[in-house]
């Protein structure tokens, strides 16, 4: 049984210009210990996936169907109450401007520490230890001393060292990491990856990473699932997603990140206008943006199984293979993907 | 922050000379270059033109302006503010006397002001659109729109006219009570310290309606301004990762009032100076007997010395008001440095 299992998510957010369908049924499972990418444009829906999740859905936003069920519980229907018990306990957060979501009145070290206590019960000193090793543990030197310190006082990278250390106390289960390195350096962003990765490897939590950086998900990542106008559009292992994409959006994103822009790609960029939540077009999505659109793919698209766990929704998935081999033939591989 | 805070303090009190100085020129100058002469008031309606200057003459006003404010200046630094012509006594004495009776009341508004403000102002923000907040908009309206001196005849005929539970306006105390032995001037404070407890009552029946008018006054502003701020951080990204970290509903509201506060105390200093203004008209009214009234009698009857006097100490006070919101911004802030 997987850690999280999302099934179906459906959310509708009201706008000024009518109901946004932003989740158009999400499916995603984390397996415990996995770190699994999630992939796409802004406003694909990948925070919103996660917040949803999470339970801490705007006033506006709202879970119209499906289920996010964590270690065999539905999230969604259960009680806020219970809600908070999990978050921050066996599934905690990370999200992008690390600066700006601490308390800047409270020294971090206290921060850590009350999610210590809160969750775990640990005693005052305890938990200023325990805090204390925590900041240890993701490389910040002199912890004592930077435990005092606040969040205006940090670095942008040192300040998400602050909130993994503040993630990982509790020793949560799954760990949703919303575009942890969005903003920072890009030296930085490979450290704090790397310090993700080897904490999660030494506890053996599972990761949700958000991300649009595709190279990020190419060297952390187990699985990928790439999102787009709020569907799970195609989703593999990063061997799968990488090597062979079956999704025309996919396939332009590696393009992309490459940069073998080929006349095709060069279109798809032309017209990557957002899709418009709110009136959206029937059948695929991704239509409108599509150099291979056909009258069929205005007709519900299937999740077609291309083997091996790889799925794409697509009415065409085999189709891409073939132009595949052309873009291959022309760009020379033996380079590796992205940054 | 001890030699840090001596020093901010010293360069905050040499900022104070500049201010007083410019104060000081612009209430000559406004009280002089008026028609009302207090040589006219003193010599009466019976009185000869020479008779006047005679009088003019003896109080120095005939001389030239620069030589007038060079006198008063000088006398100023040496601590004589002149003398008042209607009581014959000393300025200062006269300002001393009336000010903790004019601090008292204020103290009591605004402390009213401040705590029906907060809370109200918290409330309207964590439930909005709710009842209190509805309910609020319109105290609200009507707390800036009603003009002071007429919220303070509304209460006079509402609580001492129509219902009897106020006392007459008429002063601090009711007549024939012993008073307490001079500490403070403050009333209330010196009556329940010496043991003066009937009246210490009869002082608080008495300041109940001249300070609910300030509070009525300032309140709405200060409710108004506290749901801003508190609606501004409970939509911060801090309050949203709070509760992604499982921070109880309470513990939220809490994170989001101390980060309201410090917008908050500099709102209170400046809602002080407003009190200032509003309790010398509500002192009229009351016949209170205290520095606004003082300052108000003296200007109708163009006693020079006392209304320079009382603009100087008003000044002082709004100074000493904003120095004391900084320093307590500076002690719960660490991003505030003094300097």
């Amino acid at each position: 049984m997987a850690l999280l299992s999302i099934k179906d998510l459906r959310v509708h957010i009201d706008t000024p210009n009518g109901t946004a369908h932003a989740l158009n049924g999400v499916s995603i499972e984390v397996g415990e210990h996995e770190i699994v990418g999630l992939i796409g444009e802004t406003g694909a829906g990948k925070s919103l996936t996660a917040w949803s999740v999470l339970g801490l859905l705007g006033p506006r936003a709202r879970v119209v169907d499906g289920t996010a069920s964590f270690e065999g519980v539905d999230l969604l229907t259960m009680p806020e109450r219970r809600r908070r018990r999990i978050r921050g306990k066996d599934l905690a957060v990370i999200v992008q401007n690390p600066r700006g979501a601490l308390d800047p009145l409270r020294s971090v070290g206290r921060q850590i520490a009350m999610t210590n206590r809160r969750h775990r019960g640990t005693g005052r000193a305890t938990a200023k230890q325990n805090a204390i090793q925590a900041l240890r543990d993701v490389g910040i030197s002199d912890p004592a001393r930077r435990a005092k310190a606040f969040a205006h006082q940090l670095s942008g990278g040192m300040a998400q060292r602050v909130l993994i250390a503040l993630a990982m106390i509790n020793e949560p289960k799954l760990i949703i990491a919303d575009e942890p390195t969005t903003g920072l350096d890009l030296t930085v962003q490979a450290q704090i990856l790397d310090l993700l990765r080897a904490r999660v490897d030494a506890t053996g939590s599972a990761v949700l990473l958000i991300t649009h950086d595709l190279g990020v998900v190419a060297n952390y990542c187990d699985r990928v699932a790439v999102m787009f106008a709020g569907r799970i559009v195609e989703e593999g292992t990063v061997a799968q997603i990488f090597g062979n994409p079956r999704h025309p959006y996919t396939r332009s994103l590696v393009a992309a990140s490459r940069e073998t822009l080929d006349e095709e790609v060069s279109d798809e960029a032309d017209r990557s206008e957002p899709p418009n939540l709110v009136d959206l077009p029937a059948g695929c999505h991704f239509r409108p943006r599509c150099p291979f659109a056909v009258d069929a793919c205005a007709t519900p698209v299937p999740l077609v199984d291309v083997g091996g766990g790889h799925r794409a929704l697509c009415h065409f998935p085999e189709e891409l293979r073939k132009q595949q081999r052309n873009d291959l033939d022309r760009a020379e591989v033996g380079g590796g993907v992205g940054s | 922050m001890g030699k840090g805070l001596g020093r901010y303090l010293l360069y905050r009190i040499l900022l104070l000379i500049p201010l007083l100085f410019g104060v000081s020129i612009l209430t000559f100058l406004l009280v002089r270059l008026g028609d009302s002469s207090p040589a006219v008031m003193v010599a009466g309606p019976t009185a000869t033109l020479e008779q006047i200057e005679d009088i003019e003459a003896e109080m120095g006003l005939d001389r030239s302006l620069p030589e007038q404010y060079w006198t008063w200046l000088t006398n100023a630094a040496q601590g004589d503010l002149g003398t008042s012509w209607m009581s014959n006594r000393p300025v200062t004495e006269e300002l001393w006397e009336k000010l903790p009776i004019t601090l008292e009341l204020i103290g009591f508004g605004i402390v009213g002001a401040i705590i029906f403000g907060v809370i109200i102002g918290i409330a309207s923000a964590v439930r909005q659109r709710g009842l209190v907040d509805q309910v609020l908009r319109i105290v609200t309206l009507a707390g800036v729109s009603i003009p002071i001196f007429w919220g303070a005849l509304l209460m006079i005929a509402f609580f001492f006219t129509v219902l009897g539970w106020a006392p007459a306006p008429l002063g601090r105390v009711e007549r024939g009570l012993e008073l307490p032995p001079h500490i403070t001037g403050m009333l209330v404070f010196d009556s329940l310290v010496s043991g003066y407890y009937a009246t210490a009552m009869s002082a608080l029946a008495h300041i109940a309606l001249p300070a609910l008018t300030i509070t009525l006054i300032t309140g709405a502003t200060i409710a108004k301004q506290a749901r801003a701020a508190m609606v501004e951080t409970l939509g911060s990204p801090a309050v949203r990762y709070a509760r992604a970290c499982g921070m109880s509903e309470r513990g939220v509201v809490w994170l989001a009032f101390r980060n309201a506060l410090p917008d908050l105390i500099g709102f209170f200093g400046i809602t002080f100076s407003l009190a200032l203004g509003g309790a010398a008209i509500s002192e009229l009214i009351f016949s209170w007997g205290g520095l606004g009234q003082l300052g108000l009698e003296a200007i109708t009857n163009a006693d020079f010395a006392v209304v320079q006097g009382f603009i100087l100490v008003m000044g002082l006070l709004t100074a000493a008001i904003y120095l004391i919101a900084d320093l307590l911004v500076a002690a719960i802030d660490p991003r505030v440095k003094l300097q």
